[in-house]
C-alpha cells in the first residue's frame, strides 16, 4: 500500500492506494504539490482512498473503489479508471463536504487578478476552452469549481488537473505537447478521459484570491461562429444557481453572495467553435473593460 | 376570481422569506430557506408591488405567476382593510 499527500490550497489530502497507476499519475501531475514522505504535523483535510475491491473478482475483473473517510459515494469502477476516480472522488468530497465557501460547478481562470467564472453542464466544451486558456496567458484557478468567499467578489484557486474527454484528448495533445497528461481512463460513463496537468504558474499563485469581474455561460459549436448574448441579472442568478453545489445548504449566505456577485460583475452566453476569438472577446470585453 | 386570490384581499411577502430585486430591473428573485425553493419573477421592483397592491386586475398569465409565488410559500395573501 502507498500513501501520499497532495497540498492543494486551500485542503490537504492524504491518499492511501495499492493501484500503481494512481500514484504515478498523481505525481507526474502534481509535482511539488505531491509529496510521498508523509509528515505527520501536517493538517490533513480529508483521508481518501483508491484500492482495489477485494474478492476473487480481483484476479479476472480488477475494480477499484473509492472512500473519503470511510465513506463511498460511487460504486466502483474498472481498475483502469482508478485515478479518473480519484480526481472525481477529491471533487465529491470538497462538494460535499465544504460549507464555509459558495461553490459553484464552474471553471475560473484570471488574467492580472481578475476572474471570469465559466458554469457549464458536461459537454459544452468548458475543460476544453480552459486547457485552451491556461496555456495561453490566463491563469487557471480551478477548471472544476469556484469557492466564492462568502459576502465577497472573490474567488480563491484550487489548482488542479484539467478533466478532457473523448475528442478534446487528441487536440489537446496536439496543441500542448510539452503538458503531462495522466494515463487514459477509457469507457467510463463519460466516455474516455484524461487528465491534463495544470501550469506551474498556476500552482504558483494557489494562495492567491481573484476578483470575479465577469460570468460567462460557454457552449461549442462545432459550425457556429462566435455569438456573444448578455444575459441579464436575473436570468445569470438562475443559471449560476443551477449549477451551485451548495447553494440549499448554506442558506441566507450564499443567497446574500450570489446577488451580490451577480450584481458586480457582467453575464454572457456565447456560443463558438474559435477559442481564439473567445479569447479575445473575453480579453477586450470584460478583462480589460472592468 | 382565482382559487387563491379574494376580491378583498391584497398580496404580501411572506416573513421570513429572501427576496433580491436586482439593480438592472430585470427582476426578483426568491429563496425560500426552509424548502430551499429558488425561484424568479421576470418584472421589476415596481410593478411587481403593483401586483401585489391589487391582484385583482391581473392579466391571466401574470396571475397565474402570482399563484406559483403563493403556491411556492412566499407571498401570501391579507384582507384589504375596509
Amino acid at each position: 500500500m502507498q500513501t501520499f499527500q497532495l497540498s492543494l490550497p486551500p485542503f490537504t489530502f492524504q491518499v492511501e492506494t495499492n493501484i500503481s497507476l494512481v500514484a504515478r499519475n498523481a505525481n507526474s501531475l502534481y509535482g511539488s504539490a505531491y509529496s510521498d514522505e508523509i509528515d505527520p504535523l501536517v493538517y490533513v483535510d480529508y483521508y481518501l482512498s483508491a484500492t482495489y475491491s477485494g474478492g476473487i473478482r480481483r484476479f479476472y475483473k480488477p475494480q477499484a473503489r473509492f472512500l473519503c473517510d470511510e465513506r463511498e459515494p460511487f460504486k466502483p469502477l474498472k481498475a483502469n479508471q482508478a485515478y479518473a476516480m480519484l480526481e472525481w472522488g477529491m471533487n465529491w468530497t470538497v462538494a460535499a463536504h465544504e460549507l464555509q465557501y459558495a461553490i459553484v460547478h464552474s471553471a475560473v481562470l484570471a488574467k492580472d487578478d481578475k476572474a471570469i467564472l465559466f458554469p457549464a453542464p458536461p459537454g459544452s466544451g468548458k475543460s476544453t476552452l480552459t486547457a485552451h486558456l491556461s496555456q495561453n496567458g490566463w491563469r487557471l484557478l480551478s477548471d472544476e469549481m469556484a469557492l466564492i468567499i462568502p459576502g465577497t467578489n472573490q474567488v480563491i484557486p484550487f489548482v488542479r488537473p484539467i478533466c478532457l474527454k473523448n475528442s478534446s484528448i487528441a487536440l489537446a495533445k496536439q496543441w500542448f505537447p510539452e503538458c503531462v497528461f495522466s494515463t487514459v481512463a477509457a469507457d467510463t460513463h463519460k466516455g474516455d478521459v484524461i487528465h491534463m496537468a495544470a501550469p506551474k504558474a498556476a500552482f504558483e499563485q494557489n494562495r492567491t484570491a481573484a476578483t470575479i469581474v465577469g460570468i460567462v455561460y460557454p457552449n461549442y459549436k462545432v459550425d457556429r461562429k462566435l455569438d456573444i448574448y448578455q444575459l441579464n441579472m436575473t436570468e445569470s442568478f438562475m443559471q449560476l444557481v443551477d449549477n451551485s453545489f451548495n447553494f440549499t445548504a448554506i442558506g441566507e449566505s450564499s443567497f446574500d453572495t450570489i446577488t451580490s456577485l451577480i450584481e458586480k460583475t457582467k453575464h454572457f452566453e456565447i456560443f463558438y467553435n474559435d477559442l481564439n476569438e473567445v479569447d479575445l472577446f473575453l480579453t477586450e470585453d470584460i478583462i480589460n473593460a472592468s | 376570481m382565482s382559487k387563491y386570490i379574494g376580491k378583498k384581499t391584497k398580496l404580501e411577502y411572506k416573513k421570513g422569506m429572501l427576496k433580491h430585486p436586482f439593480l438592472d430591473k430585470s427582476g426578483l428573485v426568491f429563496f425560500n430557506t426552509q424548502s430551499t425553493v429558488v425561484t424568479s419573477i421576470s418584472v421589476n421592483e415596481t410593478i411587481f408591488k403593483e401586483w401585489l397592491d391589487c391582484p385583482q386586475k391581473l392579466r391571466k398569465e401574470d396571475l397565474s405567476k402570482l399563484r406559483t409565488l403563493i403556491e411556492q410559500g412566499f407571498i401570501v395573501e391579507s384582507p384589504v382593510a375596509e
